[in-house]
C-alpha cells in the first residue's frame, strides 16, 4: 500500500514542481520510516523481473468441428484434437499471474482475396468476454499435469474466460516453477459454438488470428 | 524472453535519489526519475517471499459444463469432484448463446443484440445458478429456500472470480445446478421466434481454488 502513497506523493512533486522540494523531504522520510521496519523492503540479491513475460501463442487457428446428433464422434466441447504447445521456463521463477486475449477474423477468399465484410465484422462483436477471451477455450498443464481446466476427475477445456484474466487484471497467481520446467497450454477455436447455427450462411468460418497466454513472471535466481 | 536482467532498483537506490533531490533545484530536475524509480520495484519482500510454500501451489480451474440447454429444460446437475484438499477461492461463469439461424433476423442482428444487451460479460446475464456440497448444504437462498440466481449476482467473469471461501476435503463434490433465463432475455410473443432460438448451448461454471497440501508438482 505504501508504494501507491509514495507514488501519488511522488507524482504530486513532478506536477507542482512549487512543492517539490517538501515533497521530497516528506518522501525520504517515508522511506526511512518503511526501511527501519522492515516489512516494504524489497526482496535483497534477486533479479527483479516483473518484465518477465512468457507468452504462449497460436496464430491462424481455426475453429474444430462440434459433435452434433450425427457426428457424435467428433472432439467434445471440453478437449481438443490439437497438441498442447509447451513453453520451457528458463529460470526458476514466481508467476504472480495469467492473461489471456485474442482476436477473431474474417479470412480473405482463397482465390478472390476478398474479405467478406459482414464476416469481419460478425468477427470483431462475437466476444462477449473483454478481451476476446471468450472466443478461445484453453487448458495449462505443468510437467504434464494439468490444474487449470478439470472437473476433478479428467483434463477439461474451458473458456478462457473462466481461466485466465487480463492484461489490466490478471489472474492471480502463486506458481513457483524451476527452470527448464515445462508449462504446457492448449488452444482450441471456439467461434463455432455460438455461430453453430449462422456458419452456412457466413462464408468461412472465423479464423483466430491469434490467442495468447501470458504469464507474469519474477525471476527467482540470485544474479 | 531474456533470463538474465539488471539489478532491480531497491529502497536503498530510492533513498539515494532522494537525498540528492534535497536541494531546491535538484528537486525538481529529478522527480519524474523519482516517479520511474518508484514504478520501479520490486513487489515487497513481504508480499512475494513470506507465503506458506503450500501457498504457491497449483491453482485449479474446477469446472463443470453444460450443453445445448433448451428454455425449459432442468439439465441434470453436474459434480465437482476435489481431487485433492482443496481451498476454493472463487467462481466464474461463461456462456454462449448458439444464435438463431438467420432466418430469425439475420446472422449479425443476434450478435449485435447480444453485445448490446445487460447480460455482459459472458452472458452470464441468460442463466441461473445454484451450487451445494455434497449435494446437501446449499449457498443460496431466499431466506426460505434454496434457489439459484442470475450469474451476473453470484460469479465473477474471469477478471475477477466472486470470492468463496471453502476448505474442502479430497473426494468432496460441488453439485452446481443451472437454469436457462433465455426466456426473458427472448420472451415468449416476440415475433418470428421459437425456441431453437433460445438454446444455450455451452454454459461453463467454475471454480477457482489452490490446493491445501503441498502439491506434487511442485
Amino acid at each position: 500500500m505504501s508504494r501507491d502513497v509514495w507514488l501519488a506523493i511522488a507524482n504530486e512533486a513532478a506536477r507542482d514542481p512549487s512543492r517539490a522540494a517538501r515533497l521530497n523531504a516528506l518522501l525520504l522520510d517515508l522511506v526511512r520510516e518503511a526501511k527501519e521496519q522492515g516489512g516494504d523492503s524489497t526482496p535483497p540479491g534477486y533479479l527483479y523481473a516483473a518484465a518477465h513475460q512468457w507468452i504462449v501463442r497460436v496464430r491462424d487457428l481455426d475453429p474444430e468441428p462440434l459433435p452434433t446428433a450425427a457426428f457424435p464422434a467428433r472432439t467434445p466441447i471440453t478437449a481438443s484434437a490439437l497438441d498442447a504447445i509447451p513453453f520451457r521456463t528458463p529460470f526458476t521463477a514466481l508467476i504472480v499471474g495469467v492473461c489471456g486475449w485474442a482476436l477473431a477474423r474474417g479470412g480473405p477468399d482463397p482465390t478472390t482475396g476478398v474479405v467478406d465484410l459482414g464476416e469481419h465484422i460478425l468477427a470483431q462483436v462475437l466476444p462477449t468476454a473483454e478481451a476476446g477471451r471468450d472466443l478461445f477455450s484453453v487448458s495449462i498443464g505443468l510437467d504434464g499435469q494439468v490444474t487449470f481446466g478439470s472437473d476433478g476427475r479428467d483434463v477439461r477445456m474451458f473458456p478462457a474466460s473462466c481461466v485466465v484474466g487480463t492484461r489490466l487484471v490478471p489472474r492471480a497467481m502463486a506458481w513457483t516453477v524451476r527452470r527448464n520446467q515445462i508449462i504446457q497450454v492448449k488452444f482450441r477455436n471456439i467461434t463455432n459454438v455460438p455461430l453453430e447455427n449462422v456458419t452456412p450462411l457466413v462464408t468461412r468460418p472465423l479464423r483466430l488470428a491469434e490467442a495468447a497466454v501470458n504469464f507474469f513472471a519474477l525471476n527467482l535466481e540470485r544474479p | 524472453m531474456a533470463g538474465n536482467g539488471v539489478r532491480a532498483p531497491t529502497l536503498e537506490d530510492l533513498q539515494a535519489l532522494l537525498q540528492r533531490a534535497q536541494g531546491a533545484a535538484d528537486s525538481v530536475a529529478l522527480t519524474s526519475e523519482v516517479v520511474e524509480l518508484i514504478q520501479a520495484l520490486p513487489p515487497p519482500q513481504s508480499e512475494i517471499l513470506s507465503r506458506p510454500f503450500y501457498e504457491r501451489g497449483s491453482l485449479w480451474t474446477l469446472g463443470v459444463s453444460f450443453e445445448n440447454v433448451a428454455p425449459d429444460d432442468v439439465p441434470t446437475p453436474q459434480n465437482v469432484l476435489m481431487p485433492h484438499d482443496m481451498w476454493i477461492r472463487g467462481v466464474v461463469a461463461q456462456a454462449y448463446w448458439k444464435n438463431p439461424a438467420p432466418d430469425v433476423g439475420g446472422a449479425l442482428v443476434p450478435a449485435l443484440v447480444q453485445r448490446l444487451a445487460p447480460i455482459q460479460p459472458n452472458n452470464r446475464g441468460l442463466f441461473e445458478v445454484g451450487w451445494r456440497i455434497d449435494a446437501r448444504q446449499g449457498f443460496i437462498s431466499s431466506g426460505q429456500a434454496e434457489i439459484n440466481a442470475s450469474a451476473q449476482l453470484v460469479a465473477g467473469d474471469g477478471q475477477w472470480a466472486a470470492p468463496m471461501d471453502w476448505r474442502l476435503e479430497k473426494n468432496q463434490t460441488v453439485e452446481v445446478r443451472l437454469r436457462s433465463r433465455m426466456r426473458d432475455f427472448i420472451p415468449l410473443g416476440l415475433p418470428d421466434t421459437t425456441d431453437d432460438a433460445r438454446i444455450l448451448r455451452w454454459v461453463v461454471v467454475a471454480f477457482w481454488g489452490e490446493e491445501l497440501r503441498q502439491p506434487s508438482v511442485q
